[in-house]
């Protein structure tokens, strides 16, 4: 154990001292700072710069009524020729297409709602469309009722826009609460991808350049393979609560610097989340990403260690690595539907699966996870962690001292039972 | 003499390849040990089973009379022919981290360091990275790191490879200098000068099995061609060809000066050394007789030859 120590120790102190750690430990909250703005700066821009959408209104009827199309911009074309505008909106670049609102003499609404149509080169996004559609419906449904004697105003008076108040048994407002736990998800998803898959990588390096180095025959002519290999996956733990605890202080540092600096409006979002998370299970969700982290770390450690000591190139790690990622982005990707429906099949599954439970488990756990599911998860983590370490080693003490020829998967499985 | 390492019966296979067949070797107490063998021939094999880095397949390792077992580590040191040091490390770091894993507690690795570092003239690297050492100063370190925890039993492979004539022959007088204070040494080189400056008894390997086995005299005299070294200054009237019973050449090399012969006989079976000498002396003045033994590097070759035709 005091060896497996020692291992950490060196592996430890190496890593944090190399420059990479501090700048990737500075600019990686710089780097989501940014894209955090840059998204949300999108966002509130999106469509603005998008081409307009003409508007060929035969009716007279819709100047005013359909300006509200979300961002898209509309505008209306003088009604001097269908085919003369059609042709217009074709020839130039001007346009993202042309909606067409036919007229009847006199105004006939049934016929109306029924023959508009958007002609595009390109098929238009549904967002649009829908958005289109939610202004028409609106538009028919005052006219019609105007026409059967309704007044503006009573009709006004009748719109009603029910918010149900969503609470959970402890009477908290959990709508809150979701909206809190949808960029929480997003980041622990985040997060551990990047100790999961970075950390990984790294360690499968620094296990070739030993191996290539040949300072592995020194060391392990002093260590069992088994020891080195599980002091440098501590080591590489050691190392991500490290920076995950600096970021931590960081953005305590940052809140307790500018806190006062921000707008009011800021800091009373600010506030009120930090009211909200108060009234989530924080330690909670704390204790899983801790563990997650860990054993998440832990178990692709080991895989990785044992990818960087089978090869001696950084060439032949491909074919490897391609396989280790594909639960990886599975988990990612899955994240994303996860963390609109936390409950699905999908979900349920994925947090159980150690190989992906580190990434899924973490985009369900804000939302409220059933603790037997948890616990289920957990203990399944741990177990595949020893199973894990176990074939790593086997791979790890024949793969280390092996040069000059790439293993196949059979080798590699041969290299179990020796 | 006690025995520090007995190696019996080890064979050892990787896959269909066989590295070690059936190889036996006794290594005394306070010997330096030559462990030879062309390229390929298992020698690292057999180091690396020693440093219990791989297990024999068949066969067993005892140290002391002991079977190897895992803390007889901390008495072996072991200096590898591709060094192998962490190049982003500190030269005292490095030495420390490597004195620790050899199980000595922090100060006394700390004491150690320190006294071979001054020992062998390293001491102002302790801050340098290894990274930024020639191949002779990475050497030392590494020469450092192998004997800083005392070991008894000290393995070395290719130990002067990448030093200069000064460095190597003070590494040399470091290990004759260990040798006498009671470690035995394991040294596999290919520098057969080396061998014969230093080495006590040797063992040759070839194609994974032991071909050659005894103290160096005792193999040199297996391998001599009975061929003596003769210098001569013949009587009056009297000529080389009064040797007609004797096979013999001048020896091109020596320097030539009148009157005087350096040649080299070569005894026939039967015919004794008494027998030339007493020839020799009828025809002129003896002025050296000696009999010429094999280099090591001749052994090394002869055997390597003798057992490619068995």
């Amino acid at each position: 154990m005091n060896k497996i120590g020692l291992v950490l120790a060196r592996d430890y102190a190496a890593r944090v001292r190399k420059r990479t750690f501090l700048i990737t430990t500075l600019a990686i909250p710089l780097f989501l700072i940014g894209m955090a703005v840059f998204v949300s700066f999108m966002s509130q821009h999106d469509g603005a710069d998008a081409k307009p959408l003409a508007v060929y209104d035969q009716s007279g009827m819709f100047q005013g009524a359909i300006q509200s199309a979300g961002s898209q911009r509309l505008i209306f074309l003088p009604t001097d020729g269908l085919e003369a505008a059609k042709a217009r909106i074709q020839t130039g670049d001007r346009y993202m297409g042309l909606l067409y609102i036919p007229a009847t003499e006199p105004f006939d609404a049934d016929y109306t709602q029924d023959h508009i149509a958007l002609f595009s080169m390109k098929p238009v996004s549904t967002s649009v469309t829908h958005r289109l559609e939610n202004d028409f419906n609106n538009f028919f449904t005052n006219y019609k009722l105007q026409r059967s004697g309704v007044t503006q105003g009573r009709i006004e008076a009748a719109r009603t826009e029910v918010k149900i108040e969503l609470k959970n048994f402890q009477n908290q407002d959990t709508r809150r609460i979701s909206a809190l736990a949808a960029p929480i998800s997003n980041a622990f998803t985040f997060l551990m991808y990047f100790f999961v898959f970075v950390y990984g990588v790294r360690v499968m390096r620094s296990v070739l350049e030993e191996k290539l180095s040949r300072v592995v025959e020194v060391v392990i002519s002093a260590v069992k393979p088994v020891q080195l290999m599980l002091g440098k996956i501590f080591a590489s733990v050691l190392v991500g609560l490290t920076q995950f605890s600096i970021w931590i202080l960081l953005i305590g540092g940052a809140a307790l610097l500018f806190g006062a600096a921000l707008p009011t409006q800021s800091a009373g979002m600010v506030q009120n989340a930090w009211t909200t998370l108060g009234e989530t299970n924080v330690s909670l969700w704390f204790f899983a990403f801790v563990f997650y982290f860990a054993f998440g770390i832990l178990t692709y450690n080991s895989i990785f260690a044992a990818i960087g000591a089978a090869v001696d190139n950084q060439t032949d790690t491909q074919q490897f690595l391609l396989v280790v990622s594909i639960p990886i982005l599975i988990a990612i990707y899955a994240s994303i539907s996860i963390a609109q429906n936390p409950d699905s099949a999908m979900g349920f599954w994925l947090s159980l699966i150690p190989l992906t439970s580190p990434i899924a488990m973490m985009a369900r756990v804000p939302f409220g996870v059933p603790p037997w599911q948890l616990i289920l998860s957990m203990a399944l983590s741990v177990g595949f962690f020893f199973f894990m370490v176990w074939v790593a080693a086997r791979i790890y003490r024949v793969g280390i001292l092996m040069y000059g020829k790439k293993p196949s998967w059979k080798e590699l499985y041969r290299w179990l039972k020796y | 003499m006690s025995k520090v390492l007995s190696i019996e019966h080890v064979s050892k296979y990787y896959g269909a390849y066989t590295a070690l067949s059936d190889v036996s070797l006794a290594v005394e107490k306070a010997q330096i040990f030559g462990l030879l063998g062309p390229n390929g021939a298992g020698k690292t094999s057999l180091i690396r089973i020693v440093n219990q880095i791989t297990a024999p397949d068949a066969g067993s390792v005892l140290i002391n009379g002991e079977r190897l077992r895992p803390h007889h580590i901390q008495n072996v040191g072991y200096l590898p022919e591709e060094r192998g040091l962490y190049r982003d490390m500190k030269v005292g770091e490095q030495a420390l981290f490597f004195a620790r894993l050899k199980g000595l507690s922090a100060a006394e690795a700390r004491a150690r360091v320190s006294h071979w570092f001054q020992r062998l003239g390293i001491q102002g690297w302790w801050h340098k990275k290894v990274q930024e050492l020639s191949k002779g100063m990475a050497q030392k370190l590494q020469f450092a790191i192998a004997v800083l925890h005392s070991p008894a039993l000290l393995i070395l492979d290719e130990p002067f490879s990448g030093f200069d004539p000064i460095n190597a022959n003070r590494i040399k007088d470091e290990i004759l200098e260990l040798r006498d204070r009671g470690a035995t040494v394991i040294c596999s080189t290919h520098r057969m000068e080396s061998v014969e400056a230093i080495c006590d008894h040797v063992v040759l390997i070839n194609q994974s099995r032991k071909i050659l086995d005894g103290a160096v005299q005792t193999v040199k005299n297996q391998f001599k061609k009975h061929v003596y070294d003769v210098h001569l200054v013949p009587f009056e009237g009297m000529a080389l060809q009064a040797l007609t019973h004797f096979d013999y050449q001048e020896r091109k090399d020596a320097p030539k000066y009148s009157g005087a012969y350096r040649v080299e006989v070569a005894l026939k079976p039967k015919q004794s050394p008494n027998e030339l000498l007493q020839a020799l002396m009828q025809i002129g003045t003896v002025r050296s007789f000696e009999e010429l033994l094999p280099t090591m590097d001749e052994v090394f070759i002869e055997a390597v030859k003798r057992d490619a035709h068995e």
